[in-house]
């Protein structure tokens, strides 16, 4: 499918001799698609290979057309929100926001502006000068 | 406000820097957070405080040739110079290293960077960038200064014409004691999640070949076996480089191999720790 968001042919991961995915073809539309699995499924181990974070034992992961396996040009087009907390405790959310906009190329000013844009969105602005409190972002 | 799914998404369409700069984005991040703690900035300073002894020695030995007998100003004096800056190496490598990736390990933050448009290599980049800033600041700078200082104060190049060597000698040695530095302690750092602990374990890596060193020249009465030693090694090649008489019967090449292996080692256990997923096969 051409206009998939991301496909994956014969997708196979071992962790030594443990599968964790065994001969998954699958071609995601654009769009909201869930991801529904019992423990153990590989639903983990298939969001880490197609986004690039885990190099595939066998098959193979394309988003948006290109392979995602050390192409990190990609993740100038694709967002990813790994299932554990990550902050820095001693950040505010707004320093950590535009630290984490910074690495995607914008220079400072541009990133303040897009971390404001993007926590107002989501109307966190006036929580942003405050330090990440786990408790809360766990809770 | 209206709801988040009445927003739609848009583009970013402003400029934006190339694949691999991101490296100084950690680099100057890092840098800008410590040079806000005062007690770093105090350490940085007091570095600088065997410049100003030596760069006093110059003077005064310009200004009265008679005691240059006591206090000579020669290679050996920039030798003593970029050893002695080597305790500040070792303060400011465990200040500024030990949590350079141990940190981001804690915060399970390397799956965050690891999933921007950086590459690994840039990661470790921008880490060792960190280090390597405060580092050459309290070696490579100071001791390039000091030569120079021998020149603007004798006011002629009589005396570095006839040492021409201690200017690449003094970029050698404070780079070989800066890198080794720099490399073992990011390769601990990304060994363990507590700072803490990766500041004992490089006291430990220093101070216990250096006591393995002390036992193995009692039992053998030789320095040859100078070699278990990290800072014997960085004195043996120091001496070569200065072309000083040798403290330690160890050869230089051996020495070399040793600190070459120290690099290989550390190169190698940051390839595989520094990944955004930590797979235990």
């Amino acid at each position: 499918m051409s206009d998939a968001v991301f496909a994956v042919e014969h997708l196979s991961k071992w962790y030594g001799q443990v599968i964790g995915l065994n001969d998954v073809s699958v071609s995601v539309p654009p769009g909201i698609t869930g991801l529904l699995g019992p423990n153990g499924a590989g639903k983990s181990t298939f969001m880490k290979l197609v986004t690039g974070q885990l190099k595939p034992s066998k098959g193979q992961v394309r988003v948006l057309g290109e392979p995602i396996w050390a192409n990190p040009k990609l993740f100038f087009r694709i967002g990813f929100c790994p299932e554990q907390d990550a902050f820095y405790e001693r950040m505010t959310g707004m320093e950590w926001v535009t630290a984490l906009v910074r690495l995607n190329g914008l220079d400072e000013k541009a990133a303040k502006t897009a971390a404001e844009q993007a926590l107002t969105a989501v109307d966190l602005m006036e929580a942003a000068g405050k330090r990440i409190p786990r408790a809360c972002v766990s809770g | 406000m209206s709801p988040i799914h009445d927003q739609t998404y848009r583009h970013y369409e402003g400029r934006r820097a190339p694949l691999g700069r991101s490296w100084l984005v950690i680099v100057r991040a890092g840098v800008r957070g410590l040079f806000s703690r005062k007690a770093f900035l105090g350490l940085l300073l007091g570095a600088w405080v065997p410049f100003i002894a030596r760069t006093i020695q110059i003077y005064a030995v310009t200004m009265m040739p008679q005691a240059g007998a006591v206090v000579p100003i020669d290679a050996k004096m920039f030798q003593t110079f970029v050893e002695t800056q080597g305790l500040f190496v070792f303060f400011i490598t465990i200040y500024v290293g030990a949590g350079l990736i141990a940190n981001d390990r804690r915060a399970n933050a390397l799956q965050v960077y690891l999933s921007k448009p950086l590459l690994r290599m840039e990661y470790i980049g921008g880490k060792l960038g960190i280090l390597l800033t405060f580092l050459l600041a309290v070696t490579l700078l100071p001791a390039v200064l000091l030569v120079l200082m021998q020149i603007v104060i004798s006011g002629s190049f009589t005396w570095i014409s006839s040492h021409a060597f201690v200017v690449p000698a003094v970029i050698l040695s404070s780079l070989l004691r800066v890198l080794i530095a720099a490399f073992t302690m990011l390769a601990l750092s990304s060994l363990s999640k507590s700072a803490r602990y990766v500041a004992i374990l490089y006291t430990g890596v220093i101070f216990f070949s250096e006591a393995v060193y002390g036992v193995m020249r009692l039992v053998t009465g030789s320095t040859r076996v100078a070699w278990v030693s990290v800072t014997g090694n960085l004195d043996v090649v120091t001496d070569a480089i200065f072309f000083s008489e040798p403290r330690y019967e160890t050869p230089v090449i051996v020495s070399l191999i040793v600190l070459a292996g120290l690099l290989v080692v550390s190169i190698s256990i940051l390839e595989r720790r520094v990944r955004g997923v930590e797979v235990v096969a």
